[in-house]
């Protein structure tokens, strides 16, 4: 996930219940989601619909994305 | 926390949790009259949920801008225009699908078997900043037909980032009223005031989707199915989640909310395309950083607790001389003058509740410090940063990052701490982070090590309290690791997934009075248990303990006090401290560990004539009594002492509610481990130590 460009999420994969989470988050098909900068523990933070929300790399992972338009 | 009162209407599974007479917080709010309607107050967590409710009860809820403050119902009076109601705080949902016990909680309050026993109307809190994120909890309860009022917070904040709502037409998207507050400045009040009343009035609300796509939850009575539900099922609610599966049903309804949530939006936010750099980014970009980021997090920790001990040390002085000197004197003075002087009841007056709450009360100043910087970093929104930052430690123990803020509620007072482990929706995980939760230090423990630190490393008393926190850091994470290698070898952690906050400035009012709830329960303890302890210590003092003597009339080391502290004694010698009088202090410990220090000062006062006690005599006693019972090693064996006193046993407050929360197998697993681990490491600390030093 290259830091500051806009992404579209494609698929969430996971358990279910990170899948909901995820959801409830706002990161869910077809949601835009914005890279930021990294965290300690190799994870990073993301913009959603202006939220920041810091993501483990595992969790990352599991996020499939493509670039905006 | 939650005061007794106001959760005893509530149903029995609602009422766990409820407060220890202890050193956590009391927040109790006036309760409205028997009969009255009852609103629900709902939201995702940090929202704001506990800061309006404090606002409009008069309550003191423990707030704070980070995820997972509230983990109990708080109920309280909400004074309407001609009408109270009973105000109910729920712990912060996403949604009414729980992942954790105290989403579920909510989940069984608004959606009660019993339509008698639902709310009348709830209050769905939503971030103006995040408003699709908290619409999904709204989606949700529109399916019911409960009234709903949402309740727009965080304006501010949205206006910064370019955000602009349009109430009318949210209202109108969502169907039910929307109103803006302010809670942290109480702005609005009026507006909701009346909304809320009109909601109320108004009665059962038109479920916002088609009725024949509602599937039925029955009830499990004789007779009842899907097809023919009887009067109790819970008609009006949508399937529940079946244990977290994802069936296409579930599938369906989300994206059908989704899709209601973003017509919503559509209709009611204009927001600016772009992703700009906010301060928080900016600041965020260190704060959480690789390296810097858990750097930054120690700096801050050390600068707490050094500013804490610098500015409160001329204070605690200052009111050591007071309380030792002319007060009791004056006392003294006072039974001398009306004949009762020189006598048990003069003793008791002077030796004991004087010299015992009297030191506990010196340390006033540090605790009402701590608490506020502590008070002043949870309003700022560092804590959830705080949790990034600690997640790769706390997965290296098989913990999520989020088993982090518990253990920091615990730096402050284990009770709560142990209530707060039901953030976290695995089971095991619950019972580990219960079980490492009495390894932090808590703010009763720090009275002793600030006592001890200052007396024998005066020059570096900032560091060594400090360190006794690095050491109760590293505590958790070896027991930890411990755990998870025997114990807990399958279970897994869950991953990050934490939403941070916007920093906020911190306003005072909120932060004072987050601090002066926290001394507040400090204070109930030194009125309250630490008393009783003072009057059961001093009575076992009056008593002779075989050596001669009659009662009253007994010097205190041939007192039963003594003869039942020298009996343990031998234990500890290995460990530097086998006296009796730092024994006697760590029995008494077990009851409460702010009764620690006021144990030494009785005894201490005891051995002295009071006309001949001196400011600042309790420091001198002790490095007497460490410097004896050492060897001459008196630095090393207090050192010991302390570590012995951070780990051995939290106190009866903390096992109560542990038992509450893991069960007494667990609990009694956990003390036996606290008491090993404690006579361990301390006999090496001294052992090892006196070797060097």
């Amino acid at each position: 996930m290259p830091a500051g460009a806009a992404l579209v999420v494609h698929a969430v994969d996971g358990p279910p219940a990170l899948v909901r989470r995820l959801a409830e988050l706002g990161i869910r098909r077809s949601a835009v989601v914005t890279p930021m900068h990294r965290t300690a523990g190799g994870g990073r933070v993301i913009d959603v619909a202006g939220s920041r929300i810091a993501l483990a790399v595992s969790v990352l992972r599991s996020i499939h994305t493509e670039p905006q338009g | 926390m939650t005061p007794e009162t106001a959760t005893s209407t509530l149903p029995a599974d609602t009422t766990r949790g409820l407060a220890a007479a202890n050193c956590h917080e009391d927040g109790s709010a006036p309760q409205a009259p028997a009969g009255a309607r009852v609103v629900a107050l709902a939201g995702a967590p940090n929202v704001g949920k506990s800061t309006l409710f404090n606002a409009l009860t008069g309550a003191r809820r423990t707030v704070g801008n980070w995820p997972g403050t509230t983990v109990e119902v708080g109920r309280g009076a909400w004074a309407l225009p001609g009408e109270q109601v009973s105000l109910v705080d729920l712990p912060g949902a996403y949604s009414l699908d729980p992942m954790s016990p105290d989403e579920e909680l909510t989940r069984d309050l608004l959606l009660a078997a019993d339509p008698a026993a639902r709310p009348g109307a709830v209050v769905v809190i939503a971030s103006a900043a995040h408003l699709a994120r908290s619409l999904y909890l709204v989606a949700q309860v529109r399916e019911t037909t409960l009234p709903v009022v949402v309740v727009l917070t965080m304006i501010d904040v949205a206006a910064r980032r370019g955000i602009e709502i349009d109430t009318a037409a949210l209202e109108r998207a969502l169907g039910c009223p929307v109103v803006s507050v302010d809670p942290r400045r109480r702005r609005g009040h009026e507006d909701l005031d009346r909304v809320v009343l009109a909601a109320l009035d108004a009665g059962p609300a038109t479920p916002r989707v088609d009725p024949a796509r509602v599937r039925v939850q029955p009830c499990g009575c004789r007779g009842c199915t899907a097809d023919a539900p009887c009067s109790c099922c819970p008609h009006d609610l949508v399937e529940p989640a079946l244990d977290g599966e994802h069936t296409a049903y579930e599938l369906e309804r989300a994206d059908e909310r989704f899709a209601w949530i973003e017509r919503a939006v559509t209709a009611g936010v204009t927001a600016r395309a772009d992703v700009r750099q906010t301060w928080t980014d900016r600041i965020d970009r260190w704060v959480t950083a690789p390296v810097i980021g858990p750097l930054i997090f120690l700096a801050v920790m050390w600068a707490v607790f050094q500013v804490t001990t610098v500015v409160a040390a001329p204070l605690q002085d200052g009111l050591d001389q007071l309380v030792s000197g002319p007060v009791s004197a004056a006392v003294s003075a006072g039974l001398g003058a009306i004949g009762l002087g020189g006598g048990l009841i003069e003793g008791f007056l002077v030796n004991g509740l004087i010299a015992g709450v009297g030191m506990v009360l010196t340390f006033v100043p540090l605790m009402g410090l701590m608490f506020l910087l502590i008070a002043v970093l949870e309003d700022s929104g560092y804590m959830a940063r705080a949790a990034v930052v600690t997640d790769r430690l706390m997965g290296r123990l098989g913990l999520p990052g989020r088993a982090f803020l518990p253990l920091v509620v615990g730096f402050g007072c284990n009770v709560p701490a142990i209530s707060a482990t039901r953030i976290l929706p695995n089971a095991r995980h619950r019972i580990l982070t219960s079980l490492l939760v009495p390894f932090t230090s808590c703010s009763a423990r720090l009275t002793v090590f600030v006592l001890l630190a200052t007396t024998f490393f005066p020059e570096r008393a900032g560091t060594v309290v400090f360190a006794m926190y690095l050491t109760s850091i590293l505590l958790v994470v070896l027991i930890g690791l411990l755990l998870r290698s025997t114990l807990w070898r399958a279970v897994g952690a869950d991953p990050l997934v934490i939403d941070l906050p916007p920093y906020q400035r911190p306003t005072a009012r909120l932060s004072l009075s987050v601090m002066w709830l926290r001394l507040k329960g400090f204070l109930r303890t030194a009125g309250g248990i630490i008393v009783a302890t003072v009057c059961v210590v001093w009575l076992l003092q009056m008593i002779p303990g075989g050596g001669g003597g009659t009662f009253g009339a007994v010097p205190v080391e041939d007192s039963l006090y003594a003869a039942v502290s020298r009996f343990v004694a031998p234990v500890l010698a290995p460990a530097g401290f086998g006296d009796w009088q730092a024994v006697s202090a760590l029995v008494v410990g077990f009851i409460a560990k702010e009764a620690v220090i006021s144990s030494w000062a009785q005894t201490y006062a005891l051995a002295e004539p009071a006309s001949e006690r001196q400011p600042g005599a309790l420091g001198q006693h002790l490095l007497a009594t460490f410097e004896s019972s050492s060897g001459g090693h008196a630095g090393v064996a207090v050192v010991a002492f302390m570590v012995f006193l951070l780990a051995y046993t939290p106190c009866v407050a903390t096992i109560s509610a542990q038992k509450r929360e893991i069960g007494v197998r667990w609990t009694a697993l956990g003390l036996v481990l606290g008491l090993v681990v404690a006579w361990v490491l301390a006999v090496l600390v001294f052992q090892v130590g006196r070797l060097i030093w």
